[in-house]
C-alpha cells in the first residue's frame, strides 16, 4: 500500500503477486512482463555467469598480488613466475593460470571494509554493503528473476550450495542447491531430482492420478486463493522437473564427453566446475560453485601450495578451456573471487588474516576483454593504489552490465521500500571488450 | 471542478454516511493559495498575503514532486540542486534554494529565478514543465521571492491536525466521484485550505483511485483508504463500496455472540459482505492446534473431539491447548523472531553466544508458559542490566556460570530480566537499537526517517534523531568499572592475543559448564557525561511524546518503559494485538502486522482499539487476547467462500488459506509418519519439535526443510523475513526430497510398523481402517465416501501392499490441505 512514491509505480498487492507466482523459472507474471515494455537487452554480453566463490577470502598477497619488495614479516615464502600478461607475474604455483592468463581480466584493488564473512559474501553477492534495513538479493537471484529460464530446469543454481540469498525478492529466487558433489565416474544424483530406488516413472504417474483424485477440496471450496494458486503451479512445475529426463541429465556429469571431463581434476573443485559447465550449457542462468577452505589463518602456505592453489589453477583453468570447446565463453561470464584479500602481516601460526582493504577478482569470458589488467595496489598490497577506487558495488553492477541489467533498476522491497539494485556502484568500463 | 471545490463547509456540517444525501452548503470561505493565487482572484487581496516557507512554499515542491525521490529528492540532488526528500529539512532546503551563484532565486528580479524558468520550461528542465507560466503555483512562488524570500519556518507554528471533508466515503453505483478537502488547523487558531497543497494516494487502486487534485473515484468494490499529506502529517479516510444489494437494512441476520463479532460483522454490513459458516469440528480442531501450539492434532484427540457431545467443547479446546507446552514452544519462537534472536551471528561478538541464546529462548518461553502479563516480559527485556547494583564484577562473573553449569544449574529463566536484546552485534549503535526497539515492541518502521521525512507517518528526521538519542547510553561489553576485574581474569586465564577464537571460546564455554568464574560479557548503562554536548544539540525525545533528561537518569530505559506501558501509548498494545490477530488469521487489522503507520490504517479501527484497550485493561494478559480471538466467531469461519465474500482478504469475512510456516510444516511431516507409539510424544515431548529450533548462523546451516519453507534468519527489522508464501523448491521437497523420503521410510516410522505387518491379503475392512488412520494423521479428518472408494481402489491396483501404503502417506502430504491451515 505504501508504493506510490518515485515514478515505478508497483502496489504491494502487484508485487506480492510476482513474489509468489514466480519460481525459478517462467511464471505468468513474467510473461506478462517479457510481453509488456521491458524487453530483453541486447546489450547483453553474457546470457550466462559461472561464479566460482572462493571462500574465505584468498591471500591476494600469495597468489595474483605479489610483492617481492615487501618487507620480511609480511613476505610469504613464493616465488613469483611470468603470466602470459607481460608485466603481470603471479604465484608459482599457478602455472597454468599463467600460461592462460591472456584470456582474463585481473582485476587488482577491489577494496572494502566488510572484515567478517557473513557481511563480506553478502557485500560481494549483491553490491550492497549489507545493513539490517534492506535485505538485497545477489547476483544470482536477480537474475532468475530478470532473465527467467522457460523449461524445466532451474535458473539458478549452487554448488554444492551458497550464502547467496534472494533477499527481499524471497525464496522463489532462492539457488537450486545440489547438497552434494559428483564423483568423478559415477553418475551424480541431485538433491531433489533423482528418484529414490523403486520409484519408477509409471509409479510416479499412477501416484500423480491418485493426487489430483484426492486433492480436491481446498480447490472446490476456496477459488480465489493466491497461496492455493501458487502450490498449483509449482505442484506441476515441480512434477514436471522430476520426470524431465532432460533435468537429470544436465546435472550428471557421468554423461559427459570424455574430451570434455578429461580437463577436470578428480577432486571436489575439479567435478564441481564441470557440473558449472555442463549446467550453463543445459540452460541455466547462474551457477555458483563455493570452494572453501580459503581462510588461511593457520598454516597459510602450507594450505596453499599443497591444496588450494593446484586445485584452484587447474580447475579455473579447466572451466574456461571447456567453455571454449563448447563454444559457451563467448556467452558466458566467468568470475571468480574471494570476499576480501588477507593480512599482509604474517600471524604467529603462519596464517594470515581477514583483509578487507584489497583483494583481486579473475573474469573471463562473456564480454571481457582479454589479457586485461585492471586496478592496482600499493607497493606493499596494503590497499589500493591512488588511482585505483574499485568496490564491490562496481564488480556487482559489471556484472548486471554484462549481463544486460540496469544496475540501478529499482525494486519494492517486502516492506514497501523502494531499493535500487545497485544504488552506489559504477559498471568498470575498462573490463569489457 | 476547480471553484466548486474550493467551497469549505464548517466542520460543524454533517455528513452523513450516504453521499446521495449530503448536500452542498455554502459556509464560509477559508484561505486558499490556489483562490488567492488564481487569474480571478482579487489582485488587491493578494498583496496581502505572504507565502510562509513551511506552510505554502516546501508543500508545493511536495506536490509538484520537486522534493520526491526520483527528482531534487534523491540524496544526490539532481542537476546540482537537492532538496530535503519530502521536504521538512527547511534550513538546508532554503540555503539550497538560495545558494550564491546558482541563480534559483533572485530577489533582484524574481521572474530570473531558476525556480520560476525551469518548472515553466522557459528554461531547459530535465523534470520537464511542471506547472504554466502566471499559473497560481507560478504567482505563489513569485510572491514569496517579492516578499523577501525568507526561510520563516520558525513563524509557521505547529500543525495541530489535518481534517479532510468528507471523513468517509460511501460511493454506489450511482455516486462513484467525489472531491476531497483538506483543512489544515494550526496551534495559532488559524485555518487554511491546503488541498491545493497536499498529496493524495489511494491504498488499493483496484478500488479507489485519486488524483493529485484530490479528486476521488471509485473503481471497484470493497473498502480502501486515501491517505491525505500536507507538512508533516497525514491523515485517512476510508472509502467504501458494498459488494452487493445486502447491506444495511437488507443485512441478514448474523450472529455476533463476542464484542469481535460485532465490531467485524459492523463493517461487514456496510460492505455488503455475508460472512462464512462456522467450520466443522474437525476443521477447527486443525486449525487451533496449528494455531495455538504449532502442532497437528494426533488421531485419537480428532476423535474424541468429533464425537465430544458437549455444547462448550470449543472452548474448552482452547484452553487445553493454550496450556500445553507446544504453546510456549511456538509463540516463544515468534517472540524471538520479533526481538531478533540470532545466537550464533547476532551474538557473534561475544564468546558466549550459545548460552546467551539458549538463555533467551528460555526465558521468553517460561514468560509465556507462566503467562506473565506481556508488558512485564517487556520490562524484563528493555530495563535489564547484566549485572545487578552495587555487584562486583567477579561476583557477577561467577554468577553467570552457576546458570550455565552443567551440574544442577542456577533457572536463568525463573529471573524477572533477560538482558540479552541489547547485546546483539546488529544494533550496536544507538539509531540501531531505535530501529529495533520500534520494530519489535512498537510495530513501527523507522527506517525511512533515519535518512528524511518519513513519506507516510509524520516522522521527521529529526524526530528520529532525538529518539536515537535516547538509546545512546545503552551499552554492551564491559563497562569502565568492571574493565580492570575482566583484564585480570582474562589474563589469570592464560589468553593472549595470540589465542585463536576458537580456543578462547572452548576455554571459556569449559569454564562456563562447569560453573567457574568466566569473562562473561554485560550489558550496562554508560555514564552521562560522555554524552551531555550531544544531549545538548540533539535533545532526547520518546517517539511523539516527551523530552527527557539522559543526563539526569539513572537508566533512560526506565522512562521509556513507562512510555511503552502507559495506557496512552499509541503503539505498544495494538502491535502485539495486531500481531497475534495477524498470526491467527493470516492477515493484521494493520497489514503488514509489523508496519502501524498513519498511512496504513487498520481494517478495522473498531476492533483494533477494542482488543488493545482490553488487553490493557486485563493487564496485558496474553492468554485474555488468545481466547478473545480464538473463540470468537469471526476465528472459527470457514475457508468456504459465497458470492459476496469470496474477494474479501481485510475484513475477516472467511478463513484465509494460509501455508504452514516452517517449523509447523516440517514437525508436521514428522508427526504424521511417526510411529503409533511415539504420537502421544509430539504433545509432551518438546526436544526434538522443530517449533522450538532457533535461528543459526546462515541459510546453509539450517536444517534443510526449515530453510526451504522460509525460517527467518533474524537478520532485518521485518515480520515478512519469516516466508508465508509457496515455492518451487518446497513443491520439489514435498515430492521427492531425500528427508521426506527418509521421514516416509524411517525405521520408527508409521509405515515401517505397517509394513511388518502386511502379510497375505488386506481384508478390505483393514484397509479401510489404514485408509483412515493415514487421513487422521495427515489432514485431521477422516475420508469421505468417494475418497475412501478411490484409496481402496488404489489398493487393490497396487501389487506390493507396503507401497500402496507409501503412495498414500505421500499423496496425503502433498495435498493443500496437508501443507495448509484452513
Amino acid at each position: 500500500m505504501r508504493q506510490r512514491i518515485g515514478p515505478r509505480k508497483i502496489s504491494r498487492r502487484a508485487f506480492v503477486r510476482v513474489g509468489y507466482l514466480t519460481g525459478l523459472g517462467l511464471s505468468l507474471a513474467d510473461h506478462l512482463r517479457l510481453m509488456g515494455t521491458e524487453q530483453l537487452p541486447a546489450s547483453a554480453t553474457a546470457d550466462s555467469v559461472i561464479f566460482v566463490h572462493l571462500a574465505g577470502g584468498p591471500s591476494h598477497l600469495d597468489t595474483l598480488d605479489m610483492k617481492p619488495e615487501a618487507p620480511a614479516e609480511e613476505k610469504g615464502e613464493f616465488q613469483r613466475i611470468d603470466s602470459r600478461i607481460i608485466g603481470v607475474p603471479v604465484c608459482e604455483h599457478l602455472p597454468k593460470l599463467a600460461s592462460m592468463l591472456d584470456r582474463f581480466t585481473l582485476l587488482r584493488g577491489i577494496s572494502h571494509s566488510a572484515g567478517a564473512h557473513p557481511q563480506a559474501d553478502e557485500y560481494l553477492f549483491t553490491g550492497n554493503r549489507p545493513n539490517p534495513s534492506v535485505a538485497f538479493p545477489s547476483l544470482g537471484s536477480v537474475l532468475a528473476k530478470e532473465r527467467p529460464v522457460t523449461d524445466e530446469l532451474p535458473g539458478f543454481v549452487s554448488i554444492p550450495s551458497s550464502e547467496m540469498s534472494p533477499g527481499f525478492l524471497g525464496m522463489a529466487y532462492s539457488s537450486y542447491k545440489t547438497t552434494a558433489i559428483p564423483v568423478a565416474g559415477k553418475p551424480f544424483e541431485v538433491r531433489g531430482l533423482s528418484l529414490a530406488d523403486g520409484f519408477t516413472i509409471p509409479r510416479i504417474n499412477r501416484r500423480e492420478r491418485l493426487l489430483r483424485d484426492l486433492d480436491t477440496r481446498l480447490r472446490k471450496a476456496e477459488a480465489n486463493s493466491s497461496v492455493l494458486e501458487g502450490l498449483d503451479k509449482f505442484a506441476e512445475k515441480a512434477n514436471a522437473m522430476i520426470l524431465s529426463e532432460r533435468a537429470r541429465k544436465a546435472f550428471d556429469t557421468h554423461r559427459e564427453s570424455e574430451s570434455i571431463s578429461k580437463l577436470f581434476a578428480a577432486n571436489d573443485a575439479g567435478q564441481s566446475l564441470l557440473l558449472a559447465a555442463r549446467l550453463v550449457e543445459h540452460g541455466v542462468r547462474f551457477v555458483t560453485v563455493t570452494l572453501g577452505a580459503w581462510d588461511t589463518h593457520l598454516d597459510n602456505f602450507k594450505n596453499l601450495k599443497n591444496q588450494l592453489l593446484p586445485q584452484f589453477d587447474a580447475g579455473i583453468t579447466a572451466l574456461v578451456q571447456a567453455l571454449h570447446d563448447k563454444r559457451l565463453i563467448e556467452r558466458t561470464l566467468v568470475i571468480a573471487t574471494g570476499e576480501f584479500g588477507r593480512t599482509p602481516k604474517i600471524n604467529s601460526n603462519a596464517g594470515r588474516d581477514h583483509w578487507p582493504r584489497t583483494m583481486w577478482t579473475l573474469a573471463a569470458g562473456g564480454g571481457v576483454r582479454s589479457g586485461n589488467l585492471v586496478g592496482a595496489t600499493d607497493s606493499k598490497g596494503h590497499g589500493p593504489d591512488d588511482s585505483t577506487h574499485l568496490k564491490p558495488d562496481d564488480l556487482a553492477a559489471s556484472i548486471y552490465h554484462a549481463l544486460g541489467i540496469d544496475h540501478r533498476l529499482e525494486y519494492i522491497t517486502r516492506s514497501g521500500r523502494p531499493a535500487i539494485l545497485v544504488a552506489e556502484g559504477k559498471v568498470i568500463r575498462e573490463m569489457f571488450a | 471542478m476547480a471553484g466548486s471545490h474550493l467551497r469549505v463547509f464548517r466542520f460543524a456540517l454533517l455528513f452523513t454516511s450516504a453521499l446521495s444525501t449530503a448536500t452542498i452548503a455554502t459556509g464560509d470561505e477559508l484561505h486558499s493559495m490556489q483562490r488567492s493565487f488564481s487569474q480571478t482572484a482579487n489582485a488587491d487581496l493578494r498583496s496581502t498575503v505572504k507565502p510562509n516557507f513551511q506552510r505554502h512554499i516546501v508543500p508545493l515542491f511536495g506536490r509538484l514532486g520537486c522534493n520526491g525521490r526520483a527528482c531534487h529528492g534523491s540524496f544526490q540532488g539532481q542537476g546540482g540542486f537537492r532538496l530535503s526528500m519530502f521536504g521538512f529539512d527547511f534550513k538546508e532546503d532554503h540555503r539550497s534554494l538560495l545558494e550564491a551563484e546558482s541563480a534559483r532565486v533572485s530577489i533582484e528580479d524574481p521572474a530570473s529565478s531558476l525556480i520560476l524558468r525551469k518548472p515553466t520550461s522557459s528554461e531547459d528542465h530535465e523534470g520537464g514543465k511542471r506547472f504554466a507560466f502566471d499559473s497560481w503555483q507560478y504567482r505563489v512562488l513569485k510572491r514569496w521571492i517579492e516578499t523577501g524570500a525568507h526561510e520563516d519556518s520558525a513563524q509557521a507554528g505547529k500543525l495541530l491536525r489535518l481534517e479532510v471533508l468528507p471523513n468517509e466515503l460511501l460511493f454506489t453505483q450511482a455516486i462513484s466521484s467525489q472531491q476531497l478537502q483538506v483543512i489544515a488547523h494550526w496551534d495559532d487558531g488559524s485555518r487554511e485550505d491546503v488541498t491545493c497543497l497536499s498529496r493524495f494516494h489511494s491504498t488499493d487502486d483496484g478500488i479507489v483511485q485519486v488524483n493529485d487534485q484530490g479528486l476521488v473515484k471509485s473503481v471497484g468494490k470493497g473498502d480502501a483508504h486515501v491517505v491525505v499529506s500536507y507538512d508533516a502529517e497525514v491523515a485517512t479516510i476510508e472509502t467504501l463500496r458494498p459488494v452487493s444489494d445486502v447491506t444495511l437494512k437488507d443485512y441478514p441476520l448474523v450472529a455476533t455472540p463476542t464484542e469481535i463479532d460485532r465490531l467485524v460483522a459492523g463493517k461487514l454490513r456496510k460492505l455488503g459482505i455475508v460472512p462464512a459458516e462456522i467450520c466443522n469440528d474437525d476443521e477447527f480442531l486443525r486449525r487451533a492446534s496449528l494455531d495455538i501450539t504449532g502442532s497437528l492434532p494426533v488421531p485419537d484427540e480428532v476423535r474424541e473431539f468429533v464425537f465430544d457431545q458437549r455444547a462448550d467443547k470449543r472452548r474448552l479446546k482452547i484452553d487445553e491447548l493454550l496450556n500445553r507446552p507446544a504453546f510456549s514452544v511456538w509463540w516463544g519462537t515468534l517472540f524471538c523472531d520479533y526481538t531478533g534472536l540470532n545466537a550464533p551471528l547476532q551474538l557473534g561478538n561475544t564468546d558466549f553466544a550459545k548460552p546467551v541464546g539458549d538463555q533467551w529462548t528460555e526465558w521468553i518461553e517460561r514468560k509465556l508458559r507462566d503467562n506473565v502479563p506481556y508488558d512485564k516480559l517487556v520490562e524484563g527485556i528493555v530495563v535489564a542490566t547484566s549485572r545487578k547494583p552495587g555487584q562486583s564484577y567477579d561476583d557477577f562473573a561467577a554468577e553467570q556460570s552457576q546458570f550455565t553449569r552443567a551440574r544442577n544449574p542456577v533457572d536463568f529463566a525463573a529471573q524477572d530480566q533477560m538482558p540479552h536484546f541489547w547485546q546483539r552485534e546488529n544494533i550496536k549503535d544507538p539509531e540501531q537499537k531505535a530501529l529495533a526497539f520500534a520494530y519489535s515492541f512498537l510495530g513501527v518502521r523507522l527506517d525511512c526517517a533515519q535518512c528524511h521525512k518519513h513519506p507516510f507517518d509524520r516522522w521527521t528526521k529529526r524526530d528520529f534523531d532525538q529518539f536515537a538519542v535516547c538509546f545512546e547510553r545503552v551499552r554492551k561489553g564491559v563497562s569502565p568499572e568492571s574493565q580492570f576485574a575482566y583484564d585480570e581474569m582474562v589474563v589469570e586465564l592464560g589468553v593472549t592475543r595470540f589465542t585463536t577464537a576458537a580456543e578462547r571460546r572452548g576455554k571459556y564455554l569449559r569454564l562456563a559448564a562447569e560453573g567457574k568464574p568466566a569473562p562473561w560479557k554485560e550489558v550496562f548503562i554508560g555514564e552521562p557525561e560522555k554524552i551531555k554536548a550531544l544531549d545538548e544539540i540533539v535533545p532526547a525525545k520518546i517517539l511523539g511524546a516527551d523530552e527527557m533528561n539522559l543526563c539526569e537518569d539513572e537508566d533512560p530505559r526506565v522512562k521509556l518503559m513507562a512510555w511503552l506501558r502507559s495506557k496512552h501509548n499509541p503503539y505498544f498494545s495494538k502491535a502485539i494485538v495486531n500481531r497475534v490477530w495477524a498470526q491467527y488469521f493470516g492477515r493484521g487489522i494493520v497489514n503488514p502486522p509489523d508496519d502501524q503507520n498513519l498511512g496504513n490504517p487498520p481494517s478495522n479501527s473498531a476492533l483494533l482499539n477494542y482488543l488493545s484497550t482490553g488487553f490493557i485493561e486485563n493487564q496485558f494478559d496474553l492468554k485474555w487476547l488468545h481466547r478473545q480471538i480464538a473463540n470468537s466467531e469471526t476465528y472459527q469461519r470457514s475457508c468456504r467462500t459465497n458470492s459476496t465474500n469470496r474477494l474479501d482478504e481485510r475484513n475477516f469475512s472467511r478463513a484465509l488459506v494460509r501455508r504452514l510456516p516452517a517449523e509447523v510444516v516440517v514437525d508436521a511431516i514428522l508427526q504424521s509418519t511417526a510411529q503409533s507409539s511415539k504420537l502421544p510424544e509430539f504433545q509432551t515431548v518438546m526436544k526434538n519439535r522443530r517449533i522450538g529450533v532457533q535461528a543459526t548462523a546462515d541459510q546453509r546451516r539450517t536444517e534443510f526443510g526449515l530453510a526451504v519453507f522460509g525460517k527467518p534468519l533474524r537478520n532485518t527489522n521485518c515480520d515478512c523475513e519469516r516466508e508465508m508464501l509457496p515455492s518451487l523448491l518446497q513443491s520439489v521437497y514435498l515430492r521427492n526430497d531425500q528427508d521426506l523420503l527418509a521421514a516416509l521410510d524411517r525405521k520408527d516410522g508409521w509405515l515401517s510398523e505397517l509394513a511388518s505387518s502386511f502379510v497375505g491379503k488386506l481384508r478390505t475392512e483393514d484397509a479401510g481402517e489404514l485408509i483412515h488412520q493415514a487421513y487422521l494423521r495427515t489432514l485431521s479428518r477422516l475420508p469421505d465416501e468417494v475418497e475412501l472408494t478411490r484409496a481402496m481402489q488404489y489398493f487393490e491396483d497396487c501389487e506390493n501392499r507396503a507401497e500402496a501404503m507409501h503412495d498414500l502417506m505421500w499423496v496425503l502430504i502433498n495435498t493443500q490441505e496437508f501443507v495448509t491451515n484452513h
